[in-house]
């Protein structure tokens, strides 16, 4: 098959992404967008390029998209991210893919990607959660940011959520750069899958931040949205 | 036959070197040890001096003249301490060291060539080059397409762009060229279907990044789609990408393995600029025409004629437009300015600090001495009695317009009075100003004509026929009260209409200074407000989107570097101040080194920037700091930096490039061929270094370095700071030595017309400070690290304020954003050249172990500064180095004091080593370093026992004479000598498998078994050094404490001008005032009021709520506050009564708030001083009260005492 | 502890102190997720230190949060595309957590102990116990050097690899060092004359072309040894037979010397093919060593006899072109070249002879105590000698025109007399360089 018609090859720093040249619709899009149907390749040899793998997975059917990590020599740093059009395809390829990379004596191993697009931003020193809210806004764009109050410190944890794991790495690659204005001893770091606030599972407590909320300074609300 | 050797031949040979142009030279190892011993009779005979030295493992005979350097009078003795020796022999001791050094030993005999080919490729390969599909422009690119003021000409562009493979378009900056072509290009090959990929050199990356968003923003895409980026610090391409954004050197780097695949079109922006790297690249596009007939080449450039450019391709054509204005702006010349400013009466404000006496009493030692010279001179008027005089101001800072302190007089005062002509000229062409007068109201002028001397008379004539002084003749006088005058000028005088300043400064440093007056001036409000933007190379591209977004009705002040010729900004500008100098870096072959040097820019610079000026308008105006006189006598073209430049870098990028030529050969083939004895100089230093070999080609040293966008040798300093553990110092030591020092003791020409009475006193201030922070270590090096850590102690790693206190603070804020930048800038590309791993033995924390340890900071400072050595010979009283001639200390370096001679500076040295960086023949920084540490670490890496002693002479002797290279000469025991050339057996061979392997991470994991002993060996190192360094007499150090992840505040300078930008206050006020009304800022009233604080600011701040400010402020202020009328508040203290801080206050989205515009501290005695000088009222501060209202004059006073605060001066 | 506790002793304990010291330890679980790099005692401290920061700051709570939020609403600038901000107090974090460890993928500790045991087991197993008995050893070196009086003695030395003559006791590197030395040799240029006229930096060492082939291999260094060696020999027998005719008895001395070479190179010949075989630097039979032995005993004569020859030849050679060949004009040239170098020998044997102090600079330094400046001043006479001398070389023209008469325009006659004037009060003045500007610089 010919990859160079069908796909886009394109490189952002570390990233050597193969793209599909497919137009999708919109709902399909951002859904991919967001991580559906992703797969974590790993073990991937030091001089295997994308386009061997690309070529392989596109047996099974479209790609949406493949994302290489490289490092500096330009060489495979052992991971790369699949995604098909089709999500579906995602149960096959994990039974597939190991098999037929075997077959051509690469040493791959398929996983589904845990996708995490949640980092954590604790210490925060001097800014309230509503300028936190607004100095984040300026350095990368997020989806979601949660607030938890822990107490008895009066120390506020936030957990922002992403659009998928690759914005997130960028923003935590950004945060990192600016973690100063959150005063001196904040800290930003991955939230690990498993732990208990990562997710959005907790919507049963909140309550919509609205106009008519706004009016009535003062409520006694524990948790709100807006 | 032997008779006639010695007797007739070695003579004969002597007179013909006595007659020749060396200083020494060293005679072929052929000679026999009878022979040695003739040519050393005969040598003495004839006054010369002579050695035998041991090159090679033979035994060669070194004549010298008198005059060489070269010549050590004896060889350094090298004495291990007991400790030292002990601990070195463990270390050989260790059994994991042993047994497998043999075959090592011959790691010179076996092949280790690098080529280009080993270099990593940094980015993928393009891809297969296709035509791009056919899109229609949408209205709003199209209307964008029409704002091009090529639009119109676009087929006679296009046309001989189909006839010619070469073409060179010529027009000015508002074509703006890089974006435009490309479109256009695009645009053609999509209606012809052909194949497209346009790669466009811009000359600076940050030029490249800004111009490649703006393109991406005009397709309404990410960078990486149709519009990509090519840079060290970021790339982002695809396959879908037609047009290409890189700079010259970064296209280079990608060149050995890319070559001209898969590109159509190739556009190189600026190459009338000549960058060094776009005259390479120039002529790499000459070689590639011959085997891609298909790639198109667009040269860009702003110069009137280039047929330079069509003679260097041997074909192509010119595209000329070109066109000269009909009217072009107002020229003012520096003749024109001073009367200008005089007639048009600026008021600045009271000026306090005139009144102050003189240096008020703070007599130093070197005012003693210099009234004595001044009093010698007087009295004798002989030439020798001149001579302490002239050595002090040309050696040792003294201004020359020295004022003798009980009479007042100065030395121009006493040669017209002497009637000495010769010296009045020479005073005068050294900068003295014969208009001052001394205590008794007499200048030059009037004494030379009361004691009749007439030819003194005359020369005093002439030169006040001329009209000004010889400072502003100057090109490296940045004269910024000028300049601050011509700002007045335009915003106060309503013969200037307002309008955008653009002011075009030599360095960042510059930029910097006059940064915080102008801002200071805005601050105090006798200016009116503006904000203040700035431009210079390094900067990050958020300095460009805060101007080119910056609210139209505000006035901005631009301060920019030569940056601006090539920035194609959507800003008008209606006045242009031009400093008209640049700073170059030219190398002198003569003392073999680089020289700043500030100089005047040539002609077509000048009116390319004139042609900046927006003439639509009318009424644009353009100032040059430089005298019509001058100005004519310009060169018209400015001459390539090639040809002036150290030519290290691009040695190697050319051997890179090519690596089976001859550089020099190459170097001629380029458009701008630089003198053959600078790149035979700087291809022997990059042999003396290790980076090219005997044989010219590119070692793994070289290999690494061609990423680190440092000069090679602070590379290599970085290269060992790796290797020895210690790479955070280094990174600091390197990054300032890349920009300006904070504390370089100024000349008279740095300080401003305030303060230029204070030379001598600021001077010794900053003398002791320098020396305060080096703190016995005889090193300026360590100044680095210290004021670094220091400065990085004082914020608490947080942001700097906001506030200002003193220039000195802001610019050293300043300086350190430009050093932290430029740190993550050379740490991003070390870890792209794989010399920092992310996890392993190279990783970060495993790289910076020793970073807490001075000694082997030292160590890998030697390492790399190697060959820029120099010792001390105290027989001759004199400093030797391996360039000859006269090399003396500068009295910026804290190895010698003002006024001292090296006979008594060299009494507190602790070892004749010393390691330097050198302007010309003076050293600026050294530093002191141990006899063992040069033998370890000095040298070529490939070194043998065998070929370096001299031990068949000396069989019984326990001692052995070392020549590590063509004049470092040592003594040591022969014990010594053998387990330090063997212990550097073990430091090398850990170097060469850094070097060569770096690139593998498998080989560096933390478990892997290559580099286990390097902890070890680098742990041994240091104790060796400290013992050695205690047992030399070097004081223990301070402690350099580093911190392991520094997040250093960037963009400090943009968000303290954002802080008072008038713009932003606009904003706040939104709702308050619905229209922003344009007022005059003359009409505006101050009113102070003074708030007593029980501690300092920051309790202050930290304990007042809003409330509180309401209570004692708000609701006495807030009825009087107006727009025009703006209400500050002073902060002051009791026991001892000073004010702290002053604040403007403003109702803010309903609430009372304070933004601090100041803080210091200023004893109120002062004040009471300057007020009853300045017949003000003295009022009463006796905080009895919390707040009250004070008289307006005393707070703009206070103000003003505020904002001049002068560090060094006003310092507690 | 906290959970079998918190089970055990349940809601129904109202102890106060218990439920602060439940908060902490929730707190010290958290910080210790979120900062997995600092070990444990550091956020310990860093969480005590925030309790007692937060004790006084008790204001802070949801509601505020919320008003906060309400305060600056306007502020926040929300739109459709804006991030959702959710805010959970205390309670919601306290609720998810009891559910997380009713569900048992509570706290994740394991990676604490990765985090903190690794930083100090650099090493695995094996590869550090053979550190440790290394170390042992080199306890043992160390006391036995600090017992023994003579710290370096030669026996310790020898205990490391050490000889204390700084020779070579290598055979092969002993032999590879000989072959380099005659490589120097048979490149060594004695015309060295030309040299002189380029000014000596170390910068312009003329390159050396030292082709030695990079090998260890005895036989092959050899070889090419032979080779370029017989060459070199060929070169001074064609130098030497061109002076055969002006004098036959150096003649002679000089064709003793070649043939002597040559004969060296002649017992070469056996030395091609006997074993000399190395690893790594040690001759692997004992028949090998010999034979580098004798090798090397042969290669040293040869180098004595190689200094001969080069240098009779070469100077025969000379002495006969300054004899015979030379013209007239050249004798006459070499005989000024002389001339001047005697002339410039006596400067260079005044130069020799340090410059003192004289008797008005020591007059200045007593009287007016400066001692300091005056020896400072000594130190750069020479500048400051030229600079008093002509001071118009060291400034660029239009520095020294300011103090020249003014350029006037309108009456050039009655002005050019004047000029000339001014030019006769400063005939002797070195051409104006327009390079050589500013002689101080700047930092």
């Amino acid at each position: 098959m010919d990859l160079k018609s069908h796909y886009c090859k394109s490189q952002v720093n570390g990233t050597i992404s193969i793209t599909t040249r497919i137009v999708l619709n919109d709902t399909l899009k951002s859904s991919l967008e967001e991580g559906a149907g992703e797969l974590y390749l790993t073990f991937i040899p030091k001089r295997c390029t994308p386009e061997k793998i690309a070529q392989v997975a596109s047996e099974l059917g479209e790609i949406y998209a493949l994302r290489f990590k490289i490092d500096f020599s330009g060489y495979s740093r052992g991971y790369a991210y699949l995604q098909y059009v089709n999500t579906p395809l995602k149960e096959a390829a994990l039974r597939y893919l190991p098999r037929r990379f075997r077959q051509m004596n690469l040493p791959i191993r398929v996983m589904t990607s845990e996708n995490n697009r949640e980092l954590v931003l604790s210490r925060v020193q001097s800014l309230r959660p509503w300028q936190v809210y607004q100095e984040m806004r300026k350095i990368f764009p997020f989806t979601i940011l949660r607030v938890y109050e822990s107490r008895p410190t009066g120390q506020f944890i936030y957990i922002f959520r992403y659009r998928n794991n690759d914005t997130a790495a960028s923003a935590h690659r950004r945060i990192r750069n600016a973690i100063r204005r959150f005063g001196a001893r904040a800290r930003i770091s991955w939230l690990c899958r498993s732990h208990f606030l990562s997710g959005e599972k907790n919507e049963h407590c909140c309550r919509t931040f609205q106009d008519s909320l706004l009016s009535k300074p003062g409520i006694g609300s524990y948790c709100f949205t807006i | 036959m032997n008779k006639i050797i010695q007797d007739k031949f070695i003579p004969q040979q002597l007179l013909y070197f006595i007659a020749g142009r060396r200083c020494c030279q060293q005679f072929p190892c052929t000679f026999r040890s009878s022979e040695h011993e003739a040519f050393a009779n005969r040598a003495r005979s004839l006054g010369l001096r002579s050695q035998i030295v041991q090159s090679n493992g033979n035994s060669c005979v070194k004549i010298y003249k008198q005059a060489c350097r070269h010549y050590l009078e004896e060889p350094k003795k090298l004495i291990m301490s007991p400790t030292a020796t002990l601990d070195m022999f463990t270390l050989l001791g260790r059994k994991s060291f042993m047994g497998k050094d043999d075959l090592e030993l011959s790691a010179d005999m076996v092949s280790r060539k690098a080529s280009a080919s080993d270099l990593t490729s940094l980015h993928v390969p393009l891809a297969a080059i296709r035509p791009p599909n056919p899109r229609l422009w949408t209205e709003a690119q199209r209307n964008f397409l029409t704002t091009f003021p090529g639009h119109r000409l676009r087929a006679e562009i296009m046309w001989p762009l189909y006839a010619n493979r070469v073409i060179i378009l010529n027009a000015d900056l508002s074509w703006d060229k890089t974006v435009f072509l490309p479109l256009l290009i695009l645009d053609d090959c999509q209606i012809k279907k052909s194949n497209a990929r346009i790669i466009c050199i811009e000359r600076l990356a940050i030029v490249a990044t800004y111009n490649s968003q703006r393109m991406a923003n005009f397709f309404g895409e990410q960078l990486g789609e149709t519009v990509g980026i090519q840079l060290p610090s970021f790339s982002a391409v695809s396959c879908n990408t037609y047009i290409i954004f890189s700079t010259a050197q970064y296209f280079l780097r990608s060149l050995p393995k890319q070559r001209f695949r898969n590109i159509s079109h190739l556009v190189v922006n600026d190459v009338h600029l000549h960058d060094p790297y776009t005259d390479l690249l120039l002529t790499e596009i000459r070689l590639a025409l011959n085997s891609h007939p298909n790639l198109r080449i667009i040269l860009l450039s702003q110069m009137d004629s280039t047929r330079m450019f069509t003679g260097f391709f041997g074909e192509g054509s010119e595209i000329n437009m070109m066109m000269q204005p009909e009217t072009g702006p107002r020229i003012s010349y520096l003749n024109d300015l001073h009367s200008c400013i005089a007639l048009a009466g600026i008021h600045k404000g009271p000026d306090i600090y005139k009144e102050i006496p003189e240096t008020s009493g703070a007599e130093s030692q070197r005012n003693e001495q210099m009234d004595q010279c001044l009093h010698a001179y007087g009295e004798l008027g002989t030439d020798a009695a001149i001579r302490p005089f002239l050595y002090a101001v040309n050696y040792d800072l003294v201004p020359v317009n020295y004022r003798h302190s009980l009479n007042g007089k100065t030395a121009v005062h006493l040669a017209s009075e002497l009637n000495k002509p010769s010296h009045l000229r020479l005073l005068l062409f050294m900068g003295a100003d014969p208009y001052i007068v001394d205590l008794y109201q007499q200048n030059a002028i009037s004494l030379a004509a009361m004691n009749g001397n007439h030819e003194c008379i005359d020369v005093l004539n002439n030169y006040s026929l001329h009209g000004y002084v010889v400072k502003s003749a100057k090109p490296d006088f940045v004269d910024y009260d000028l300049i601050i005058d011509i700002v007045y000028l335009l915003r106060t005088k309503p013969e200037y209409p307002p309008g955008n300043i653009l002011i075009i400064l030599p360095t960042y440093y510059h930029i910097v200074k006059l940064n915080y007056m102008i801002l200071s001036h805005c601050l105090t409000g006798n200016l009116q407000e503006c904000s203040i933007f700035l431009l210079h190379e390094n900067m990050r591209k958020e300095y460009i989107d805060a101007l080119v977004n910056a609210r139209d009705d505000t006035v901005k002040i631009v301060l920019t570097t030569d940056i601006i010729e090539s920035l194609s900004l959507n800003v008008s500008f209606k006045y242009e101040i031009d400093t008209a100098c640049q700073l170059t870096n030219i190398y002198d072959s003569i003392s073999c080194s680089g020289e700043d040097r500030y100089e005047w820019v040539a002609k077509d610079c000048l009116l390319r920037r004139e042609s900046l000026l927006d003439l639509e308008g009318g009424d644009a105006q353009c100032f040059r700091l430089i005298n019509k006189e001058a100005y004519e006598e310009l060169g018209e073209i400015s001459q390539p930096r090639l040809q002036t430049m150290q030519l290290d870098k691009i040695c190697l990028t050319v051997k890179l490039l090519a690596p089976n030529m001859i550089i020099s050969e190459y170097m001629g083939f380029t458009i701008s061929p630089p003198p053959l004895v600078n790149v035979h100089h700087a291809v022997q230093f990059l042999k003396k270094i290790d980076v090219l070999d005997e044989a010219e080609d590119v070692t793994w040293l070289g290999c690494r370095l061609a990423d680190i966008p440092v000069p090679c040798q602070l590379g290599r300093m970085l290269i060992f700071g790796i290797l020895l553990r210690c790479l955070d110092p280094m990174l600091t030591i390197v990054s300032s030595m890349l920009t300006a020092d904070p504390l370089g003791i100024p000349f008279t020409e740095d300080v401003d017309h305030l303060w230029d009475r204070f030379t001598i006193y600021i001077q010794n201030r900053i003398k002791n400070e320098r020396a305060r922070l080096a703190d016995n270590q005889f090193s300026d090096h360590f100044i680095f690290l210290r004021l670094f850590q220091d400065w990085q102690h004082r914020l608490h790693n947080k942001i700097p304020p906001m506030y200002l206190t003193d220039e000195y603070n802001f610019v050293l804020n300043g300086l350190m954003e430009q050093i932290s930048c430029i740190r993550s800038e050379i740490v991003s590309s070390l870890r792209s050249t794989n010399l920092i791993h992310s996890r392993g033995k190279l990783s970060m924390p495993i790289l910076n172990q020793m970073s807490g340890n001075w000694h082997m900071v030292k160590a890998a400072l030697t390492a790399g500064m190697y060959p820029n050595i120099c010792a001390v010979d105290v027989g001759k009283n004199c400093l030797k180095s391996a360039n000859s001639g006269n090399v003396h200390l500068h009295p910026n370096t804290v190895l010698r004091d003002f006024l001292e001679p090296l006979e008594v500076s060299t009494l507190n040295f602790r070892t004749p080593w010393i390691v330097c960086n050198k302007q010309k023949n003076d050293i600026i920084y050294a530093t002191m370093v141990v006899p063992l540490t040069v033998a370890l670490f000095c040298g070529p890496p490939r070194m043998r026992l065998s070929q370096i002693c001299d031990s068949q002479l000396t069989a019984s002797d326990r001692n052995v004479h070392m020549f590590i290279d063509e004049w470092i000469w040592m003594v040591m025991t022969k014990p010594s000598a053998e387990m330090i050339m063997k212990t550097r057996q073990y430091f090398i061979r850990m170097y060469n498998q850094v070097l060569r392997h770096c690139t593998d991470q498998e080989m560096w994991r933390r478990d892997a078994s290559v580099g286990c002993h390097y902890a070890v060996l680098t742990e041994t190192l240091s104790k060796i050094l400290e013992s050695e360094e205690s047992s030399a007499g070097f004081a223990k150090p301070p402690p350099i404490s580093f911190l392991p992840s520094t997040q250093l505040p960037a963009l400090y300078l943009l968000s303290v001008n954002a802080n008072f930008s008038w713009a932003r206050e606009l904003e706040e006020n939104l709702e308050l005032q619905e229209k922003p009304q344009p007022f005059n800022s003359h009409f505006i009233e101050r009113q102070f009021f003074l708030l007593y604080s029980e501690g300092e600011c920051e309790e202050f701040q930290k304990n007042s709520s809003p409330a509180f400010i309401e209570s004692v402020l708000g609701k006495f202020a807030r009825p009087i506050e107006s727009p025009n009328r703006h209400i500050f508040v002073i902060l002051y203290r009791k026991d001892p009564d000073v004010m702290l801080s002053i604040s403007r206050a403003k109702t803010i989205n309903g609430s009372f708030t304070l933004k601090e515009y100041y803080r210091n501290f200023i004893p109120v005695f002062e004040i009471l001083e300057a007020c009853v000088s300045l017949n003000v009222n003295v009022p009463v501060f006796d905080g009895r009260l919390m707040s009250c209202l004070i008289d307006k004059r005393v707070g703009n006073l206070i103000m003003d005492l505020f904002a001049f605060r002068h560090h060094w001066i006003h310092k507690r | 502890m906290f959970n079998a506790r918190a089970l055990g002793m349940g809601p129904s304990a109202n102890d106060d102190q218990q439920l602060v010291r439940n908060l902490m330890e929730v707190q010290q679980e958290l910080s210790s997720l979120l900062e997995s790099n600092e070990n444990l005692t550091e956020s310990r401290a860093a969480a005590s230190l925030e309790y007692q920061d937060s004790v006084n700051d008790a204001s802070s709570s949801s509601s505020g949060v919320l008003s906060e939020i309400q305060q600056n609403f306007r502020v926040l600038r929300l739109d459709n595309s804006a991030p959702r901000f959710e805010f959970h107090g205390w309670g919601c974090l306290q609720q998810l957590q009891k559910r997380s460890r009713q569900f048992g993928y509570g706290g994740v500790p394991a990676k604490k102990s990765r985090s903190g045991g690794a930083s100090c087991l650099l090493v695995t197993g094996p590869k550090q116990e053979q550190l440790q008995k290394e170390n042992v050893w080199n306890q043992q070196r160390h006391e036995e050097v600090k017992n023994s009086a003579q710290p370096m003695s030669i026996a310790s030395l020898r205990s490391i690899g050490l000889h204390g003559d700084c020779l070579e006791h290598n055979a092969v590197l002993r032999v590879m060092d000989l072959f380099r030395s005659l490589h120097d040799h048979l490149t060594a240029d004695l015309g060295f004359s030309r040299q002189n006229s380029m000014p000596s930096d170390y910068l312009f060492d003329v390159p050396v072309k030292n082709s030695m082939p990079k090998s260890l291999n005895v036989r092959y260094q050899l070889q090419v040894l032979c080779t370029k060696t017989e060459r070199f020999l060929i070169k001074q027998r064609r130098i030497l037979e061109t002076n055969r005719s002006f004098d036959y008895e150096k003649y002679s001395e000089c064709d003793k010397l070649i043939k002597g070479s040559t004969s060296y190179l002649q017992s070469f010949n056996q030395f091609m093919n006997v074993e000399m075989r190395h690893r790594n630097g040690n001759f692997i039979t004992q028949s090998a060593k010999f034979n580098v032995q004798r090798l090397e005993s042969l290669l040293i004569g040869l180098r004595e006899w190689l200094k001969a020859t080069h240098l009779s030849v070469h100077v025969f050679n000379w002495e006969m072109d300054l004899e015979h060949r030379y013209s007239a004009a050249m004798t006459e040239s070499h005989k000024s070249l002389q001339e001047r170098a005697i002339l410039l020998a006596n400067a260079e044997l005044q130069a020799a002879k340090p410059r003192g102090i004289t008797v008005e600079e020591l007059y200045i330094a007593k009287r007016y105590k400066l001692e300091r400046v005056m020896t400072c001043a000594i130190e750069q006479d020479e500048f400051l000698t030229a600079l008093l001398a002509h001071p118009e070389t060291y400034f660029p023209p239009q520095v020294v025109a300011m103090c020249g008469p003014p350029k006037v325009v309108v009456d050039m006659e009655e002005d050019s007399e004047e000029a000339e004037e001014y030019e006769d009060n400063a005939p002797s003045s070195p051409p104006r360089s327009n390079d050589r500007t500013f002689f101080r610089f700047r930092s």
